[in-house]
């Protein structure tokens, strides 16, 4: 892992942690502030660990108001855990901490588990259109998050985030062209 | 071959017309245009062999893979892989943001450029933002990235005018334009209402339909289509 990603990942999980250890709902909303600014090291590293980070904090940012007592404390400690094992550079237990994260999301109750799909499907779909929002292409942007893009043009499609700012291009001379090019007077 | 009658279609603008429910224009279109419609195998990757696995998305595939049965669309497999590579080197290494550069465009989205280029395509159907930006207007695109990113966007400006020069005179339509082609030559006109100012109506449909399903179009273009075509 490179010392750079190394260093946004613990400034993730150490907020992540203080927030679940504080457990001030008010500072929920954080969790999204926190994985958009994270999708902004996505775009420029298209770094795997980053992404599943960004992704994770996504997901528990959406999933937190219908979490149980017990499976917020499980959480809490996974994430210190995370912490703990990437600070002592001990990269493979950090990954199973990961990996456990999301089992604790699909396991903590009945009513996540049935929409985990749903609730990761629609993280990686936002995260999809920030960095599409950036500025990087369709393709771009859906392969890094392991989408299709028929999901994110779907997405975006009901957005403006397809929408260009300035178009250098004169609208109706790119129809004439087009005109043209089929042969209609 | 140089100079082939041909268009080459991007992802974007096929889903865009799938989503809209308006594919079933291509084959009338391509009846008037008289030459070859092509998309690249990583093109037709992406529109057929991925998400023909996706549950979502499976008849959506078999839908343009009806195109590529029908003799439509054609999978044009003579790509340029060093032209392609080099475009892609050039694209991927022009922005940087704190000393990285980003890789802004996918390798397949470039494919489609590069085959144009080397058989010498009449027009590339795209409808993605990004890469038709940097074709058109490359300052355009780095003021976009600085605009959107936090971090300082610095761009090799050599880079940036090696790849607009390398894709000069590359004509780029867009989905909206495809819709806005078949209104005029009548294709749609069974959905005209019966109603004063039915054909506008139409035409207003059918140019959100593609807005509302992924054509990079902005709201005044969409109002000057509809001026140029109705007056």
């Amino acid at each position: 892992m490179k010392g750079v990603i190394k260093k946004d990942l613990l400034q993730i999980l150490s907020r992540v942690r203080e927030i679940l250890e504080k457990k001030d709902p008010s500072d929920y909303e954080e969790l999204k502030s926190l994985s958009e600014q994270s999708i902004e090291d996505v775009a420029v590293h298209k770094d795997l660990d980053l992404i599943s980070v960004t992704v994770l904090v996504y997901s528990i940012y959406k999933i937190l108001p219908d979490l149980k007592e017990e499976d917020y404390k499980d959480l809490n400690a996974a994430f210190k855990l995370a912490y703990s094992s990437l600070v002592e550079n001990q990269l493979g237990r950090y990954n199973q901490n990961i990996k456990t994260l999301y089992n604790l999301i699909s396991k903590s109750n009945a009513k996540i588990k049935v929409h985990l799909q749903d609730v990761m499907h629609a993280a990686r779909i936002k995260k999809s259109a920030s960095l599409l929002g950036k500025g990087l292409s369709i393709g771009q942007a859906a392969g890094l998050m392991g989408l299709s893009n028929w999901d994110l043009q779907q997405y975006v499609g009901g957005t403006t985030m397809m929408e260009p700012q300035k178009e250098s291009f004169p609208a109706i001379k790119r129809l004439t062209n087009a005109l043209q090019i089929f042969g209609v007077k | 071959m140089k100079g082939e009658k041909a268009i080459f279609f991007d992802t974007g603008p096929v889903i865009s017309l799938v989503m809209s429910r308006l594919v079933w224009v291509l084959p009338h279109l391509k009846k008037q245009y008289g030459g070859h419609f092509y998309i690249t195998p990583a093109v037709k990757l992406e529109l057929i062999d991925r998400p023909i696995s996706i549950k979502r998305f499976e008849f959506e595939a078999l839908q343009v893979m009806k195109l590529i049965n029908d003799g439509t669309l054609e999978v044009y497999e003579k790509v340029p892989k060093g032209n392609a590579a080099q475009l892609i080197n050039l694209a991927n290494n022009t922005f940087s943001i704190n000393g990285k550069t980003v890789d802004i465009i996918q390798e397949g989205e470039i494919e489609s450029v590069s085959c144009a280029l080397n058989v010498g395509a009449e027009a590339v159907v795209m409808d993605e933002r990004t890469l038709r930006l940097f074709i058109e207007n490359g300052p355009e695109l780095k003021s976009l990235l600085e605009r959107r990113f936090n971090s300082e966007v610095v761009a090799d400006t050599d880079k940036m005018k090696a790849f607009s020069q390398a894709l000069k005179g590359i004509t780029i339509i867009r989905s909206v334009e495809l819709v806005a082609v078949a209104f005029k030559l009548g294709i749609l006109n069974a959905y005209i209402p019966k109603e004063k100012k039915g054909s506008e109506l139409l035409l207003d449909s059918v140019l959100w339909a593609t807005r509302y399903n992924g054509c990079s179009v902005m709201d005044n273009e969409i109002e000057s289509i509809k001026s140029f075509l109705l007056k």
